[in-house]
């Protein structure tokens, strides 16, 4: 048996906490290489996608589609300015109606200014005498919210032939108070504006409906007969009250 | 055999490869991913916006006369000849006499956006009744006529039992 003259050195055995990092180590610098690989890879992969998918978003655009995506814009857009078109328009024939139905048989308009859009009306009249002033006044008192909404004769003139010249100033309600079923209490309200406004229906300082902003006519059910209502027309801070009665009402045919 | 030093340089070789290597390739992965989703729901609304432009194209079908009535009410361009002419028959038909087209002007409108709005001033004469109905019909027409203004006076001409009338009306164009 061969004896070992200089001894060797006895082999030192790594801890076992230094193979741990060292595997850790080597297992890790494996692990991301690897997985830097597999990313760059989808990274291109999904570039490649990007690129089909703009390409295809390209090729399902063609001139037809355009085409007819011009054209059902241009009608939606020419279909909505025409629905605000329509429920901002108002008529004349109201402001006929209202003055033929008020002025007095012995008055005699000679001047007749009517702002539509304002709901206003300027006349200057003649009346055969004080009494027909005095009348034709009452008569603009009685259809106070029915269908004109303020009123103004804040000056007249004698004429040495006993007629009473006088100006004017009538406004109008904004819209149509209409009773269309006296049985069931229930009546239709247009309003003019309603772009500009915002509609509630008051009874005693309590709010029974609104803000009612679409549309330009409105129902209101279950109403009490021979009863005040208000309705509130509100643009912002500005607030119109125009009051009514249901026993006013004037009856749809 | 394992040296300690040998573990320590894997250890943080692998540790700064992941840190500055690894971690921003993830970053720009994840970027891609979401960007891709983005243009597969992309390309899905797109499928989708087809369609339903095929649909609404089949729909619209169905209301041709109402949509050429839209046409008309509100014309591409102001055309005031065209409106002239229109209250020239429009008098015609009511028995009124067209005095005078006073002014007219063209303006973008405040109250529409997108629309021009084209106010145009006029003078007719003939009796009351008349008036009446040549307002009617202008309201009542396919093109979108709204009345701003109306005054009645006496006519000028003594002798003349007719009244004159002064209108501002408004139409609206693109």
């Amino acid at each position: 048996m061969a004896i070992e003259i200089i001894p060797k050195k006895e082999q030192e055995k790594p801890s076992s906490i230094t193979a741990f990092i060292y595997y850790l180590g080597k297992f890790l610098l494996i692990f991301s290489v690897i997985l830097c690989l597999a990313f760059a890879f989808f990274q291109w992969r999904f570039s490649q996608e990007i690129k089909a998918i703009d390409n295809s978003i390209l090729i399902r655009k063609t001139a037809d589609v355009l085409a007819l995506e011009s054209k059902i814009d241009n009608y939606g857009r020419k279909t909505r300015d025409f629905v605000q078109l329509i429920q901002g328009k108002k008529s004349s024939k109201s402001f006929f109606q209202a003055m033929e139905d008020v002025i007095h048989p012995d008055v005699v308009l000679t001047s007749f200014e009517a702002n539509v859009s304002e709901n206003e009306i300027n006349i200057t009249a003649i009346a055969s005498n004080i009494t027909v002033l005095d009348q034709q006044a009452r008569l603009f008192r009685s259809r106070l919210n029915q269908t004109i909404h303020s009123f103004d004769i804040s000056e007249f003139s004698r004429e040495k032939d006993r007629t009473v010249v006088f100006p004017a100033k009538l406004t109008l309600i904004a819209g149509d108070i209409v009773c269309y079923s006296e049985k069931s209490n229930s009546m239709e309200i247009s309003v003019d504006y309603v772009n500009a406004f915002n509609v509630y229906l008051f009874h005693r300082n309590q709010k029974i409906a609104g803000p009612l902003s679409s549309g330009s006519q409105y129902l209101f059910e279950g109403l009490t007969p021979r009863t005040t209502y208000e309705l509130h027309l509100r643009n912002g801070d500005s607030a119109s009250i125009i009051p009514f009665s249901t026993s006013f009402c004037r009856t749809s045919n | 055999m394992i040296k300690t030093k040998n573990a320590i340089l894997y250890f943080l070789s692998s540790v700064i490869i992941i840190v500055f290597v690894v971690l921003p390739v993830l970053q720009n992965f994840l970027v891609k991913y979401q960007e891709v989703k983005i243009k597969r729901q992309e390309l899905r609304q797109e499928e989708k916006h087809i369609e339903d432009l095929k649909k609404a194209e089949s729909e619209l079908e169905k209301y041709l006369a109402s949509l050429e009535m839209i046409d008309k009410a509100i014309s591409d361009d102001p055309a005031i000849a065209s409106l002239v002419y229109f209250i020239e028959r429009s008098c015609q038909n009511s028995g009124m006499f067209l005095e005078d087209v006073k002014s007219f002007t063209v303006e973008e409108s405040e109250i529409f956006p997108g629309l021009k709005e084209t106010t145009l001033e006029f003078s007719v004469s003939g009796n009351y009744n008349d008036f009446k109905r040549l307002l009617n019909s202008m309201e009542n027409s396919v093109k979108v006529i709204k009345t701003e203004k109306f005054s009645i006076r006496k006519s000028e001409d003594e002798k003349k039992q007719a009244l004159s009338f002064d209108v501002i009306i408004k139409t609206y164009s693109y």
